[in-house]
């Protein structure tokens, strides 16, 4: 009778065992080892990151393994250390340097050709492109007297005409505000409260709406990156750039190697390949962005300040406080 | 449950039938689903693999197409001279671009480009300007190669390049070979089953092709978590079947929809539940009827001799059969035939002997009151100085009071000094015309016999055998014979007459009326003791009788044991 039962039991456990197989083949021998893959968290969009990834994962045969998402958000997230992150790629370079402490560093090869001026001074981060700030204005509403540089973003002639993202949301748009503070003359403080008057309570949600209000004609003239503005000019928009007379900064955005992580090799490897004088060739042509090595003759042409990185982070947040009221004030 | 199983013969041979029923239909149910799917997965397989072995043939033959077309056109005195010279008007080139790819267009669309990366000629359509980077994507791989170079084309496709070199290896421009998706098509359409498809992958898993144009890049997305997270790319719904295309080093997958996706599994474990539930129902009933139909004789034997426990010896079982269990019912039959008939014979000496002793009760009122009055007459005997009255009255008394004392055995010695008691009475009654002597040795004296059984036989002595005599003799005497003690009453009279002595030796036994003592005693033994026992008699006339009584030899300390 046992014997029974426990023969019963046996065809049992052999149908389930039947059961439990599949046709599927082995996998694993396909799958790359520990010293083929990278893990990237990047805040660019796909038309940045996926020709880069491709090229990269060609020419090493790295499986790149990506993870998208804000800069911030990313930057928290590498910053609570639970992560499988190697590389942070996006995100400014005073974004990148305040979270320095979670990054390792790295001086790359191609160092030497980097201008001075967008070296990261501990190595933390390494720069990958450079983002003029400017201005833009609707070429079919506007054909006298075009706006020449931020002094026109002062001028109540355009009051409530002007395309501007929260600059406490978007970290462009921070930039671009502190690049205006910077490069007018005259009190700050004054300048700031004079150009939130200006903006007459009109206030986008997001940097990338600018080029759009502007084309559109809800606005005239708008203030945002030279990268938005050149994909919008490509797409067709009636519109066009004015680099300000003032001078305007040109800040580098970045990647970083995640402290501690477990493909450090092949994150320093695509911050070689990013660095790399073909890479560096392409920006221009192929994304509208500047190249960090300096010798772009684009950004030769354009007047640039000499932005306070120092200052623009440590002012952050009285200055985003003070924006606060005097925008609810010019809302008013 | 065991003790259900060993409490009766009919729940062995249910478990027992159940089990060996239950078990190989099981079996076969579980078996014939695992065949079933097993061979099912396995005609799958081979074919993924056969379709597999296909594509990858296809593949390799397409690449060798291109390696040659390339290698032709790369050194082609044409296409150097033509690049070397620069524009993008040479209708030489033109003509053996056209006759080069001849085979290869219907699936392919073969591009030259100049050093700088500037397209100068196509097999195409309309040639638009285009420019390539040379320092990334084709035109690097193939620069850094001496051969072929594969890469995944921007669009989904597949893009194989070559550099045109000068004799000392100085790069003059490139050859693109772009498969797009529709040469693709074209090239492995018909290769691989209709509901399957095709994935092929460069080296870390990005699309150069997918069959299935919906929701490609989310596959091959998910394929590819999948593959780094260490997952198992199948799901429920579909089987993965993997190569390595060695050439290119890209990977071919094989898509093939699972037969059993987990719909039809539940569908297939329903029915082999349904299939089992039935197959134990029909055991049930298989082992219901059969254990009932085997245990049945069983059953009915067992009760039949409960009720024969219970004192019911009337059962009968009625069989037609005529094995083991036909034999045992007979059996069984005939036992509780024979336990019945005994039952009976006893039943019926127990009334006999409460009749005799009903009677014997009923005529014990009656010697009560004889012999009250015979001890009045003794003693009127006595005052009135008529010693023989009182003489008779005392032996009659004894006798009486023998007869109406309650015990039923007495020994020897008692039963003669009665008989000694009623021929002194007898001898009165005669005037002393007949002697008697009594023979029996000291040995037998303590044996038992029934009381008064010697009486009726004396009696029969003195009143049929020497009554008319004037010297009359009768004879007491014991012997054993064997086990049996035999007693004799002798007389010299007239004899038994041949007809009662006729009726004497007769099974029945029946004696006219005055014989009637014989017929008692003999009775009396027969009860107490068994047939074997009784009285026999030998006789003549006019030459005197001899009656002898059988009795087993009991002692009075054997019926004390």
């Amino acid at each position: 009778m046992k014997k029974m039962i426990a023969v019963a039991f046996a065809l049992l456990g052999i149908f389930a065992a039947g059961c439990a197989r599949t046709g599927d083949m082995e996998s694993s021998a396909f799958a790359p080892g520990e010293g083929r893959r990278l893990v990237i968290y990047t805040s660019h969009k796909q038309e940045v990151y996926q020709p880069l990834i491709r090229e990269f994962e060609q020419r090493t045969g790295i499986w790149v393994e990506l993870k998208t998402g804000g800069s911030t958000e990313l930057l928290e997230i590498i910053a609570q250390g639970d992560t499988d992150c190697d590389l942070m790629l996006g995100g400014g370079a005073d974004s990148l340097s305040a979270y320095s402490f979670c990054f390792s560093p790295y001086h790359s090869i191609y160092e030497e050709n980097i201008a001075p001026e967008y070296r990261s001074s501990d190595g933390s981060y390494s720069p990958f492109s450079a983002l003029p700030v400017v201005l833009i204005y609707n070429t079919k509403l506007v054909r006298m007297n075009p706006p020449t540089g931020f002094a026109s973003l002062l001028d109540p002639a355009w009051r409530g005409k002007i395309a501007f993202a929260d600059p406490a949301v978007s970290g462009s748009s921070y930039t671009g505000l502190c690049t205006l503070l910077q490069a007018l003359p005259g009190d700050r403080n004054e300048n700031l409260r004079c150009f939130a008057a200006n903006l007459g309570g009109r206030l986008l949600p997001s940097s990338g709406d600018v080029v759009g209000a502007v084309a559109e004609g809800s606005c005239y003239i708008g203030l945002t990156l030279e990268e938005t503005a050149l994909k919008g000019m490509d797409a067709g928009y009636d519109i066009a750039i004015v680099y300000p007379e003032e001078g305007t900064s040109a800040l580098a955005d970045g990647a970083a190697v995640v402290a501690g992580c477990a493909h450090e090799g092949n994150a320093r490897l695509f911050i070689d390949f990013m660095l790399s004088p073909e890479v560096q060739q392409l920006l221009p042509e192929e994304f509208y962005r500047h190249s960090v090595y300096g010798g772009d003759d684009g950004l030769k042409n354009i007047e640039l300040i000499d932005y306070e990185l120092d200052w623009a982070s440590s002012q952050q947040s009285t200055l985003l406080e003070t924006w606060g009221e005097l925008f609810e004030g010019a809302q008013g | 449950m065991r003790d259900w199983i060993k409490s009766s013969f009919r729940n062995r041979i249910f478990v027992t039938v159940l089990l060996v029923t239950l078990l190989p239909m099981l079996l076969c149910d579980v078996l014939v689903m695992l065949i079933a799917i097993g061979s099912s997965e396995s005609l799958l397989y081979q074919q993924a693999g056969e379709e597999l072995e296909e594509l990858e043939r296809r593949l390799d033959a397409l690449i060798e197409q291109v390696d040659e077309v390339t290698a032709d056109l790369a050194g082609s005195t044409v296409v150097r001279s033509a690049l070397r010279r620069g524009g993008s008007d040479s209708k030489l080139l033109y003509q053996v671009l056209y006759q080069k790819t001849e085979a290869l267009r219907s699936c392919a669309v073969v591009e030259v480009y100049d050093a700088e990366g500037e397209r100068c000629y196509t097999s195409g359509g309309s040639l638009e300007e285009l420019s390539l980077p040379t320092g990334l994507g084709p035109l690097r791989s193939a620069g850094e190669s001496t051969g072929l170079s594969f890469q995944a084309d921007t669009e989904p496709g597949l893009v194989m390049s070559r550099a045109v070199r000068t004799y000392d290896e100085e790069i003059l421009g490139y050859i693109l070979v772009h498969i797009p998706r529709s040469g693709f098509d074209t090239l492995l359409g018909d290769g691989f089953g209709a509901a399957n498809d095709v994935f092929l992958l460069d080296g870390t898993w990005r699309q150069v092709y997918c069959s299935d144009s919906i929701h490609t890049q989310e596959k091959v997305d998910s394929l590819r978590r999948a593959l780094l997270s260490g997952e198992s790319l199948g799901d429920g719904y579909y089987s993965f079947y993997l190569r390595r295309h060695q050439a290119s080093g890209f990977t071919l997958i094989l898509q093939q929809p699972k037969v059993y996706t987990p719909a039809v599994m539940t569908s297939v474990y329903f029915a082999c539940l349904m299939m089992g539930l039935l197959c134990l129902i029909l055991s049930l009933v298989c082992a219901w009827l059969l254990s009932k139909y085997l245990s049945k004789p069983v059953n009915q034997l067992d009760e039949a001799m409960g009720r024969v426990e219970k004192g019911d010896y009337d059962v009968e079982l009625i069989s037609d059969r005529s094995d083991e269990m036909g034999r045992l019912n007979a059996s069984f039959n005939r036992m509780t035939r024979e336990y019945r008939q005994n039952l009976e014979r006893s039943v019926q000496h127990e009334r006999e002997l409460n009749e005799t002793e009903l009677s014997m009760l009923q005529a014990q009122l009656n010697p009560h009151f004889l012999y009250n009055t015979l001890d009045s007459m003794k003693w009127l005997g006595v005052t009135n100085h008529v010693p023989q009255v009182a003489a008779m009255a005392t032996s009659l008394a004894a006798l009486l009071r023998a007869g109406i004392s309650g015990e039923k055995f007495i020994t020897l010695e008692q039963e003669l000094e009665l008989v000694e008691k009623y021929l002194d009475i007898q001898s009165m009654r005669f005037e002393d015309r007949f002697t008697w002597e009594t023979d029996v040795d000291e040995k037998y004296q303590h044996c038992l016999v029934p009381k008064l059984i010697l009486q009726p036989l004396v009696e029969n002595a003195v009143i049929h055998g020497i009554a008319n005599m004037e010297d009359g003799y009768i004879k007491l005497s014991a012997s054993t014979r064997g086990e049996t003690l035999v007693l004799a009453v002798e007389d010299n009279g007239q004899g038994i007459p041949p007809e009662i002595l006729r009726r004497l030796k007769s099974p029945e036994r029946e004696m006219p009326a005055g014989h009637l003592g014989l017929r008692n005693v003999d009775r009396i033994v027969r009860l107490y003791y068994g047939e074997e026992y009784g009285i026999s008699a030998i006789s003549s006339p006019g030459m005197g009788s001899r009656v002898e009584l059988r009795l087993p030899e009991v002692r009075k300390e054997d019926e004390n044991a």
